[in-house]
């Protein structure tokens, strides 16, 4: 985390800052109702239990996700996967509300 | 690689820990008073005794109930638990008009007379400060505390993370040793509970789940009425037909509730339309019964008292967030393990304020210019100083004020709270204003002397001090005097190692060369 | 009072842990134990753990028992850290 001569850069702690706190919060979210509708559509878990299990494992992919945004060593790699992950959840989630809608 | 994951891990700890710390502790020490909430409340009302059985309370509320609010939108009656005496009432009177809810709500006995003897919100308010504080809308409150629930749980995982030695260290705690027995402190009191801490926090969050993270639910539900109905049964939403029909005697339908769960105590009744022709009476199971079965409620109709169903939601994820909230209030604890509950806050209380204090007794070591602190440093000093001493001062003047206040005053379960953060202010004003080596010693002492005033004025203004107490066998006042004598005790000798601390130091600042103790930190 | 057995045995593990460890065995025994004996000190202290969940499991049903087993370990640790502290304030140290 620390550059060459030993310092860390004001723009890598922002980068790190906004890619643990708001974009987490957009992927996080993204995966929880992504995970709700798979286990509901997907695997036939009541909406309710698929709704409550999406969410209780959020907390810990939240928390998780804030970790690496400051320990893993490539800030670029990270925000590379963070919008990879925050584009493709989307992309999933927008495909199974118009393929079944809510209750 | 493993070392700079480490310390990235531990520069991660000290910010998450530091920015919202102060927060924290103030919700670790209300949460931890919170496992006794229903015993302070007790130890606040010495006019109430005894106990009460919700059956007959809950006939002694709609009693009440009758005659101030006949005919109300809705009745909510809470009734008393194994270990308060107390029922609490709200209605919601017809109309639009919104009320304040001092006028629509009362506090019974269990003979369904109002409490107006020494109003207090007791051990309650601290409960509710816990996750509402106080002085704002209780949705900020709820977000900010969110948002501090999750600090946390990072800078608990980035804590394991950067201890390195956390199982070789595990059995060090030297005391007296100047940093390092900070460092120890907060490790001590942060390890020892580690699985507590971990539960807890996260716990936390699982309890106000849907306001946090509500995409789960929005990703099958189009609204939250819909998934509110799927789970806890559909709400009492009925509309009143205009005409009478006395509801019926809640006594017996109590009981029947009761019996169909075993015996399970009733928590909560809530009363849509009562002595209208479409009343329905919706009982909830108390708390403390309800670990893994959250939101399991028996309906009546109103006017005849005829049993309509039960509901109970289940499934896995369901009964694991019952469980998780269960274990986050603790309510089904019996007092063994109630007490262990509140030796597990109180570490974690003491994890936080060691940390905070930590967080200055490092930086002090690296200051370029002890005497003239940056910015920075002073403001956490004093914040330290706030949170700690202040907090602590605080919630001694609430109970000093419990004792103290005429009982006839008005509003005076608002003045018992706003003295509260009057002695809190007024320590933080004082921390502020004098020398911060002296500030500490000095609020950490007016702390102790606060706590060691309670015990003094429950016996000169009430029959039951500490000695009738005893006496009598009542073990709550007894513990509850005892406890305060404690943390009096606490407080004035960690006021006195300030004050060591502090000579020590100015006598180690000498000049260079001279004799100085060799301390080896 | 049913806490008072798995609390006993769970400090107990926790002082055999403890003992099982260099740095330990001078304040708890005021020698130093054989590598044999400091392994054998090791597995009684994990087994009387174990011992002391087996105990709340059996008087309290595995759930519940687990949850009291967590809050015991925790007072055991806090008793024999405690205990460690007044072994050592000796000032040889």
């Amino acid at each position: 985390m620390t550059a060459r001569n030993g310092t860390i850069g004001r723009g890598e702690i922002v980068a790190r800052l906004i890619a643990a706190i708001p974009a987490n919060y957009l992927v996080t979210s993204a995966a929880t109702a992504c995970i709700a509708r798979l286990l509901w559509r997907g695997m036939g878990v009541d909406p309710a239990n698929a709704s409550v299990a999406a969410t209780l494992i959020s907390f810990a992919l939240f928390a998780v996700l804030a970790l690496v945004a400051f320990g893993a060593r490539s800030v670029v790699k990270l925000w590379l996967w963070l919008a990879g992950s925050g584009l493709t959840l989307g992309i999933t989630l927008w495909f199974s509300l118009s393929a079944g809608a809510r209750i | 690689m493993k070392d700079s994951l480490r310390q990235s891990m531990a520069l991660f700890h000290t910010w998450s820990g530091l920015l919202l710390g102060w927060l924290l502790f103030a919700m670790f020490a209300t949460g931890t008073a919170a496992y006794f909430q229903d015993e302070i409340t007790r130890w606040m009302q010495p006019e109430v005794t005894g106990d009460a059985e919700p059956a007959t309370a809950a006939e002694g509320a709609m009693r009440y109930l009758n005659s101030v609010a006949p005919d109300a939108k809705s009745w909510y009656i809470s009734l008393p638990n194994s270990r308060s005496a107390t029922t609490q009432v709200y209605w919601q009177p017809s109309g639009e008009r919104p009320a304040k809810r001092v006028e629509t709500s009362a506090l019974l006995d269990r003979g369904g007379h109002a409490i107006t003897s020494r109003e207090t919100r007791g051990g309650f308010f601290l409960y509710r400060f816990h996750f509402d504080l106080h002085y704002m809308p209780v949705l900020w409150a709820r977000y900010l505390v969110g948002v501090a629930a999750m600090f946390m749980l990072v800078a608990i995982l980035s804590g394991v993370i950067t201890h390195k030695k956390i199982f070789a260290d595990f059995f060090m705690l030297r005391f007296g040793k100047g940093q390092r027995s900070w460092l120890d402190a907060h490790n001590v009191t942060a390890v020892l509970a580690l699985p507590f801490h971990l539960m807890i926090t996260f716990t936390g969050l699982v309890t106000l789940a849907s306001m946090y993270m509500p995409w789960g639910i929005a990703a099958n539900y189009a609204e939250q009425a819909a998934f509110s109905e799927a789970v806890f049964g559909r709400s009492a939403e009925t509309v009143p037909s205009g005409r009478h029909a006395p509801l019926a005697d809640l006594g017996p339908l109590v009981r029947s509730a009761s019996a169909r769960w075993n015996g399970e105590r009733v928590g909560y009744i809530s009363i849509a339309n009562p002595n209208d022709a479409t009343a329905l009476i919706e009982m909830s199971r108390a708390p403390e019964a309800a670990f893994g079965a959250r939101g399991q409620t028996a309906t009546f109709e109103g006017a005849t008292g005829r049993a309509i169903g039960t509901h109970q939601a289940t499934g896995g994820a369901l009964a694991t967030e019952s469980v998780m909230i269960g274990l986050h209030t603790g309510r089904f604890a019996e007092w063994g393990l109630r007490w262990l509950y509140f030796l597990s806050g109180l570490g974690g209380t003491v994890m936080v304020g060691s940390g905070l204090v930590l967080w200055t007794v490092k930086r002090r070591a690296r200051l370029s210019d002890p005497s003239c602190p940056h910015l920075g440093f002073r403001i956490v000093e004093r914040l330290n100083i706030a949170a700690i001493a202040g907090l602590a001062t605080g919630i001694a003047v609430y109970f000093l004020a419990n004792r103290l206040l005429p009982l006839e005053m008005v509003d005076r379960a608002e003045r018992e709270i706003d003295s509260l953060f009057l002695a809190w202010l007024g320590i933080g004003l004082w921390g502020i204003l004098r020398p911060a080596g002296r500030a500490w010693t000095e609020t950490l002492a007016i702390a102790g002397a606060c706590f060691a005033a309670i015990p003094l004025a429950n016996a000169m203004t009430t029959s039951r001090g500490l000695l009738p107490s005893l006496l009598a066998g009542d073990w709550t006042f007894v513990a509850f005097d005892l406890v305060m004598l404690v943390l009096a005790a606490g407080f004035l000798l960690a006021a006195v190692r300030s004050a060591q601390l502090r000579t020590k130091a100015k006598a180690g600042a000498k000049p260079r060369g001279a004799n100085r103790r060799a301390t080896s930190a | 009072m049913m806490h008072i057995l798995p609390a006993t045995v769970i400090v107990a593990g926790f002082l055999a842990l403890a003992a099982s460890m260099k740095r330990h065995q001078r304040d708890l025994l005021g020698r130093l134990l054989t590598h044999v004996q400091t392994r054998s000190t090791r597995m009684a202290g994990w087994f009387l753990l174990g011992i002391g969940w087996a105990v709340d499991a059996a008087l309290l049903g595995p759930a519940m028992g687990t949850i009291v087993w967590c809050g015991e370990l925790s007072l055991g640790a806090a008793l024999t850290v405690t205990t460690l502290n007044w072994r050592t304030r000796r000032p040889s140290r």
